[in-house]
């Protein structure tokens, strides 16, 4: 007998069931209606992945440039962002060409010799972070881990003191929290504590980069001092969509990736036999449980794209997520598998201009973590507790991961 | 100059196209066409897509 696949109507949308598993939506979406429209809104949601791919591809008629969006606020935060520099968006929220001015300047942070000279402190942080709890043979990976480990990674690429990553930790849950608004609206209290921690970021960049003149050093930060004929508004612009670029999906990432291997034993004993096989679980969790779950762009003016038009006028959402499970092209979707044809494909990073420049940190820190983790814990597995994804639409990342070992 | 794209390595992001157009060009999504040996006017641009690629998969010789 057939399975029954559920239709988009029976989906009540949004919803706590599609945040938890969006994965039967996302097929019902992919099957019956690839350019999805938005109930209310001048916007409709991508797919499949030949659409996504294509309107990724397509910078030239559908744009990412965001400075038309407005969102509206309460005299107390227009009070306190008095205050900031524009927040301009800069590279995600924009085009060619000062979208490739910019990101020119970030590029030489992110060249294999940079990354090469990061993995050593890399290593080294997250030692001591399973240091602190090798010995207990039970820990929350996502808490005690995976949320730790990219902030403190991000002070070695921006060439900030180490003790500085509970703040770039702060900022970044506060950025999150305010990005998302519009599809998870804040308490005005929280609106206002938002506020006030983008006024210190910004400020704290500012500061850094003052005291980074004299030498700056081979640092994206130290980059960013060097930079000429950029304003400060735009490397404070920077200095933020690095921070939570790099922290919030590679924390999902870290997440997601232990969660899944341990979920397939088999698959698992493989790669404690073979750690060459880690680079592969990192593709394929990019893959399944993607952390950045969508991108969004605006069309100006009618466009085609593969499975269908679109008047100008509208808003896209990218399902990134639902492109990477996309029947078409992942054979047999929903399954883990490390050594699939087609690992590679995956859209986790995006494609064409503003394809992840972070991509080569984050695979490196997401294959120092499971190699770490496998020589470090013995006999490594799920603990009791059941994970759940964290209510956040925009990315995908676990709340938490009980693990258990065998302590010495 | 002499400009060297490892096809094995580049994905078609585009960014060679952006800082270079006189030198690289997506014919499509899965398509890049070059020219390997452009006029020396054309070694900063073609410099400038070494360091954008984001697969590294460029290299520029004398």
């Amino acid at each position: 007998m057939p399975e029954t696949r559920r239709r988009v109507e029976d989906f009540e949308y949004p919803s706590e069931e599609i945040q938890q598993c969006p994965y039967p939506f996302f097929e019902a979406l992919r099957a019956e209606c690839p350019v999805y429209p938005v109930k209310g809104r001048k916007a409709v949601q991508l797919s499949r992945y030949e659409d996504v791919a294509a309107a990724m591809a397509n910078w030239r008629h559908i744009s990412s440039d965001r400075s038309w969006l407005t969102s509206e606020m309460s005299p107390e935060v227009a009070a306190v962002l008095e205050e900031a520099w524009d927040d301009r968006d800069v590279l995600l929220g924009e085009d060619p060409p000062s979208q490739t001015q910019h990101r020119r300047l970030v590029a030489p942070a992110f060249a294999p010799k940079r990354i090469a000279q990061l993995r050593n402190r890399v290593v080294a942080m997250a030692n001591e972070l399973i240091d602190g709890f090798a010995a207990d043979g039970h820990a929350d990976w996502v808490t005690q881990y995976a949320n730790l480990l990219p902030a403190r990674v991000m002070t070695a690429l921006f060439g900030v003191p180490f003790s500085d990553h509970e703040r770039l930790t702060r900022y970044t849950e506060d950025y999150l929290d305010w990005t998302a608004k519009m599809l998870n609206p804040l308490a005005p209290e929280r609106e206002v504590e938002c506020a006030h921690s983008i006024v210190s970021f910004q400020r704290y960049v500012h500061e850094r980069l003052e005291a980074m003149k004299d030498e700056p050093g081979e640092n994206l930060f130290g980059d960013l001092v060097q930079a000429e004929n950029v304003t400060l508004g735009v490397k404070i612009d920077i200095a933020k969509t690095m921070l939570i670029a790099g922290v919030e999906t590679t924390r999902g990432l870290l997440g997601s990736s232990m969660k899944l291997l341990l979920e397939h034993p088999d698959q698992a004993d493989r790669v404690r036999a073979d750690r060459d096989l880690i680079p592969q679980v990192i593709e394929e969790s990019l893959r399944i449980e993607s952390p950045a779950q969508r991108a969004s762009r605006w069309v100006p003016d009618d466009v085609e794209i593969p499975n269908g038009e679109l008047p100008g006028g509208h808003y896209m959402n990218l399902l990134i997520g639902s492109a990477n499970r996309d029947e078409r092209v992942f054979d047999d979707p929903d399954r883990f598998d490390i050594d699939r044809e087609e690992l590679g494909r995956h859209l986790a990073f995006g494609k064409g201009v503003h394809f992840c420049i972070g991509s080569p940190l984050a695979r490196m820190e997401g294959v120092v973590s499971l190699e770490l983790a496998f020589e470090r814990l013995p006999n490594l597995r799920l603990g009791g507790a059941a994970s759940a994804y964290r209510a956040n639409p925009l990315t995908r990342a676990l709340d938490s991961l009980e693990l258990e070992w065998d302590a010495s | 100059v002499k400009v060297a794209v490892d096809l094995a390595a580049c994905e078609c992001h585009g960014q060679c196209e952006i800082v270079a157009p006189t030198v690289f060009k997506l014919e499509d999504e899965t398509n890049l066409s070059w020219d390997a040996a452009p006029p020396e006017s054309a070694r900063e641009d073609a410099e400038a897509a070494v360091v954008m690629c984001p697969t590294q998969a460029i290299t520029v010789a004398d």
